[in-house]
């Protein structure tokens, strides 16, 4: 299983950033985490620190999660990346399966984090 | 399973045989089957479903029933309402509601959030934000599932709040006709009652009606 040391979690809400970096944070608590309320923030976090893994909402104000994906791959291609949204609509699904980032639906819970760090664990 | 439907639309606008009610009524049901169990998650506890309703109403109409329903001693109960937008390529156009009493929000987002929320009796900023989040969660929930059945992509707004007295809560509408998708929601340890309303003008109602019809083959 792969290190995973830094995690970029991004989501407009401020209540889904608590809940996943608290969860992150007890599941593993040596994991360092950043986050972003936009994709535009998050890509200037970027500029300056790899990370190992990116947790994306979709619907986000500016551009969507997984435009955010696309951009951190092509500055970070080792970066693992997660969708976590209530979007689960199958057009949605098929086009994050299509660019490599593994796709996870809200609500954030215990086992949804578990299951994001087993999943872009093994995929290194 | 969906028992009880009722169309009160003018006759001339939306003529919708009983098979169409039925297979709208079935859609609904999966739909809404789906944003429920999705609650479920949220609250960490099962949720008792009444048999939903679905109902083509006029604005006017849907204000004076919600007005009837939340009206109690002290005038009339303040309901929290959670909007999206969504729009499907040539077809139809929806906003999606989801609305509760503000009582019965404010439980729901405590439930969410444990020790981080407040015990005012209002809403704060970040008890604001779950409340968005929480109606962005089953409305997307809700939507998806249509939008799988029709194969059709959906595009969704972002979610807006807003808490007001029955008689505003549509006062700024532009959609003549409501489908009103009805659904009690009752935790064990306090019924709360939620309601999905779709808002649609009637030749989103007519798109909505052919999806349905080509799903079911009505």
């Amino acid at each position: 299983m792969a290190d995973i040391k830094k995690v970029l979690i991004v989501d407009d809400s401020r209540v889904s950033r608590l809940i996943s970096s608290s969860i992150l944070k007890k599941l593993r608590p040596e994991i360092e985490i950043i986050e972003a309320a936009d994709g535009s923030a998050a890509l200037s976090i970027a500029n300056g620190i790899q990370f190992d893994m990116g947790i994306f909402d979709l619907n986000m104000p500016g551009m969507d999660g997984l435009e955010l994906a696309q951009a951190i791959k092509s500055q970070q291609p080792d970066t693992r990346i997660a969708l976590l949204t209530a979007n689960v609509q199958d057009s949605i699904k098929e086009r994050a399966e299509a660019m490599g980032v593994s796709f996870f639906r809200k609500p954030i819970t215990e086992k949804v984090i578990t299951e994001i760090l087993d999943e872009l664990a093994s995929a290194a | 399973m969906v028992t009880s439907i009722s169309l009160s639309a003018e006759p001339d606008t939306v003529i919708l045989t009983e098979f169409q009610l039925d297979a709208l009524a079935e859609t609904f049901n999966m739909s809404l089957g789906e944003a429920a169990a999705i609650f479920s998650q949220i609250v960490s506890e099962e949720i008792k479903l009444s048999v939903p309703s679905v109902e083509l109403l006029s604005q006017h109409e849907l204000a004076e029933r919600m007005t009837a329903t939340h009206a109690n001693k002290h005038g009339h109960e303040r309901l929290c309402s959670i909007t999206q937008h969504f729009t499907t390529k040539e077809s139809f156009s929806t906003d999606t509601m989801l609305v509760f009493s503000e009582s019965g929000s404010l439980e729901i987002i405590r439930r969410m959030l444990g020790s981080a929320s407040s015990h005012a009796e209002t809403i704060t900023e970040l008890e604001q934000d779950a409340l968005a989040e929480i109606g962005n969660i089953i409305i997307n929930g809700c939507m998806s599932t249509i939008s799988n059945l029709f194969k059709k992509p959906a595009m969704g707004t972002l979610p807006s709040v807003s808490t007001s007295t029955p008689d505003m809560l549509f006062s700024h509408r532009s959609s003549d006709h409501v489908l009103l998708v009805r659904i009690g929601m009752h935790l064990a340890s306090q019924n709360i009652d939620g309601y999905v309303l779709f808002l649609m003008d009637v030749d989103s109602v007519r798109h909505f009606v052919n999806e349905v019809e080509q799903v079911f083959k009505v």
